[in-house]
């Protein structure tokens, strides 16, 4: 079993088995990152392809001072967020008014599988759905969120309270239920 | 950490983590495309770079050819006329007669001032003429008015059919204007030429001449004969004439002195012989390392030459050349125990491996040898005559040239010396009987660059590094040691073509 050590090299030195070594190895963990910034699959596999060909490009530049795993990781998630910029104009963020705290238990969220979370996660609006990964799942704070997608802090915190209060509605019991329910009607 | 007390985004995070989920199985398939179509993309922005590089190096050169061409003022004078002699003449660059008459001034060399009376008693040179032109005799300038002189002789001259004046050189001056302009010296000549029966040259015609002006002449000059047979450096072929036939052998002698490094190339030979060092050790003059048996050396040392070279052009482009060199070479020091034999009253240098030789412990008991104390520092200076053979080829021919030599030497021994190098306590001089423990001969290859440069017309002076290599050992096969050497020098030169 190559180490990452011999796998960067190879991949340095343009050899395209060290390459898909590298692939096979992060792939799955990072189709997962690029699943969640995503619409759909389609746009996921092309970041996941594009912020393949960056690492592949950028590997010489690699110090090591960070583990390559969370390197890989940055990179998918600056990929996500260059493909949602369009968007993100498209739909500019602005500050959404206070919502009211979402009334009565809601489950947790190991309560649910990973394609039920991604479903919940994928029906926010754009806007939510990236600030959320930023903010939940990755841990930036809304400061750092705010200068990667310049905008305000005060829109990230508006934009992450209005994507907490629609995944705690869902997140309510039946949701899933109803999930199912309208998988059977599409079928 | 229980699930009531974790916060909402800790639970979404700890969903998350470590979540994986496996893309498709084409997706490497595509990036592997992706990559493929990057490095092509590279392949071809390295290929046009290149391409770029080849262009612009095309330029330079051509840039650089004809900053060179222009420099020699090769355009001024590209003539397609024919070399005769020392007077060549271009047919679209001789104004025509009519047309000077009224100018006394700018005279071309081989003009005809006046046919004599005696044109149709000379006989014709094939080589003038071709064997088809006309022939006669004539008072002609010989010599170029805008160098402020101008002879005027009488010679045959020949009209080639349609083309140039050719001039036999062999022509005596009847009449010479040493500082053509200064009126006064020009009275005195005419008056000489007048005294001693000026034939063919009539009166007004040394005046006229006494009025010449120095004058810049463009279209005429001195051309090199090679540079008849290149139009703008392309060989002209038109006349059928072969680049390599050159006719003729230029031939030109020389001295050189040269030094360099002497790198004895030395180490224990293979089939190293002691009963033979033995009998060596007591026959020559060694200056051999000899309290180690293992670090037995020739240690690098210098090289000094200085001879004789002849050689010549066999063809534009080749040359060979010769030479009969004195070459001494000094191997490094070494240190040796001395050992003195009474009778002969000789002393040698002593090897390790004969220190335990039978003869050499008879010859200490008997006391006909004496061993000094110690051992003492020497070095060996061999000398050589050396004649080298080498094949050249001319890159450059021009006032700067630069021809390239291979080819070999033959070192012949004359002499070896053995000195001490404290300060001449002992000082053994060798002759080439007592030379055993070195080859009578050896050869070198040899290769070399010369960097001429030409003088005066006729001498060239030259810088030449050269790189030689024996071929085979220096040292005998008798000696301890192998060795082939190898010789960096540097040597200067100069030379004169016949």
């Amino acid at each position: 079993m190559a180490t990452d050590e011999e796998i960067i090299k190879g991949c340095v030195s343009g050899d395209r088995e060290a390459q898909k070594l590298l692939y096979a190895k992060f792939s799955r963990q990072m189709y997962a990152v690029s699943l969640r910034y995503a619409k759909e699959q389609q746009e996921a596999e092309d970041i996941l392809q594009d912020a393949f060909i960056k690492v592949f490009d950028g590997l010489k530049k690699f110090k090591g001072d960070s583990k390559l795993g969370y390197w890989i990781k940055r990179i998918v998630i600056n990929t996500a967020l260059n493909a949602q910029r369009n968007k993100l104009y498209l739909y500019p963020m602005v500050d959404v008014d206070s919502l009211k705290e979402s009334q009565g238990e809601e489950l947790a969220a190991s309560d649910y599988t990973m394609e039920e979370l991604l479903k919940m996660i994928n029906e926010l609006p754009s806007g939510c759905k990236v600030i959320f990964n930023l903010y939940a799942i990755e841990g930036y704070k809304h400061q750092e969120i705010a200068k990667m997608l310049g905008v305000t802090e005060g829109t990230v915190k508006s934009q992450y309270a209005r994507a907490k209060y629609l995944l705690k509605e869902k997140m309510k019991p039946g949701w899933s239920d109803q999930m199912k329910a309208n998988k059977k009607i599409n079928r | 950490m229980g699930r009531e007390n974790m916060s909402f985004e800790d639970q979404w995070s700890e969903a998350f983590d470590g979540a994986e989920a496996s893309p498709p199985d084409h997706l490497w398939a595509s990036i592997d495309g992706a990559l493929a179509n990057k490095e092509a993309s590279g392949y071809k922005k390295r290929v046009i770079f290149f391409k770029w590089v080849a262009a612009a190096s095309v330029l330079l050169a051509i840039a650089f050819g004809v900053a060179l061409l222009n420099e020699n003022g090769l355009d001024e004078h590209l003539v397609a006329g024919s070399v005769e002699g020392d007077v060549v003449r271009g047919n679209e660059e001789r104004p025509k007669a009519e047309s000077r008459q009224d100018e006394k001034t700018s005279p071309f060399v081989g003009d005809v001032i006046r046919e004599t009376n005696k044109g149709s008693s000379v006989a014709k040179e094939d080589k003038l003429t071709g064997g088809s032109d006309q022939t006669n005799n004539s008072v002609v300038i010989l010599d170029d008015p805008t160098e402020n002189k101008l002879e005027v002789a009488e010679a045959v001259t020949t009209e080639e059919e349609g083309s140039s004046t050719v001039v036999d050189t062999n022509a005596i001056p009847i009449v010479s204007f040493d500082n053509v302009g200064d009126q006064a010296e020009n009275n005195d000549q005419i008056e000489l030429a007048q005294e001693n029966g000026v034939e063919g040259l009539a009166q007004e015609d040394l005046y006229e001449l006494s009025y010449l002006k120095p004058k810049s002449i463009e279209n005429t000059s001195y051309v090199e004969p090679w540079e008849t047979d290149f139009l703008y450096r392309v060989p002209d072929l038109s006349a059928g004439k072969e680049l390599l036939a050159y006719q003729g052998f230029d031939l030109w002698a020389g001295v050189s002195f040269g030094s360099g490094s002497f790198n004895p190339g030395s180490e224990a030979a293979e089939t190293a012989n002691f009963d033979a060092v033995v009998e060596d050790a007591f026959a020559v003059q060694d200056a051999r390392s000899l309290n180690n048996s293992n670090s037995i050396s020739y240690a690098s040392g210098n090289s000094f030459s200085a001879g004789m070279n002849i050689g010549g052009k066999v063809s534009r482009k080749i040359l060979i050349s010769s030479g009969l060199h004195y070459n001494a070479v000094s191997p490094g020091s070494s240190s040796s125990i001395i050992i003195t034999d009474n009778q002969s009253n000789k002393s040698f240098a002593l090897a390790n491996d004969v220190a335990e030789s039978e003869s050499l412990n008879d010859g200490l008991a008997s006391g006909s040898l004496i061993a000094s104390q110690g051992v003492t520092n020497f070095s060996n200076t061999l000398q050589y005559l050396t004649i080298p053979l080498k094949a050249g080829y001319v890159v450059l021919d021009r006032k700067l040239n630069l021809t390239v030599n291979s080819g070999m030497a033959t070192n012949i021994l004359i002499g070896s010396s053995l000195q001490n190098s404290n300060g001449g306590l002992q000082n053994f001089s060798g002759s080439t009987s007592n030379n055993e423990a070195f080859n009578k001969t050896y050869f070198d290859l040899l290769t070399s660059i010369e960097l001429g440069y030409k003088l005066m017309d006729k001498y060239h002076l030259s810088l030449e590094p050269s790189y030689r290599r024996a071929v085979n050992n220096f040292t005998s096969e008798g000696n301890a040691l192998a060795g082939k050497p190898t010789n960096f020098g540097v040597s200067l030169g100069i030379k004169y073509e016949f």
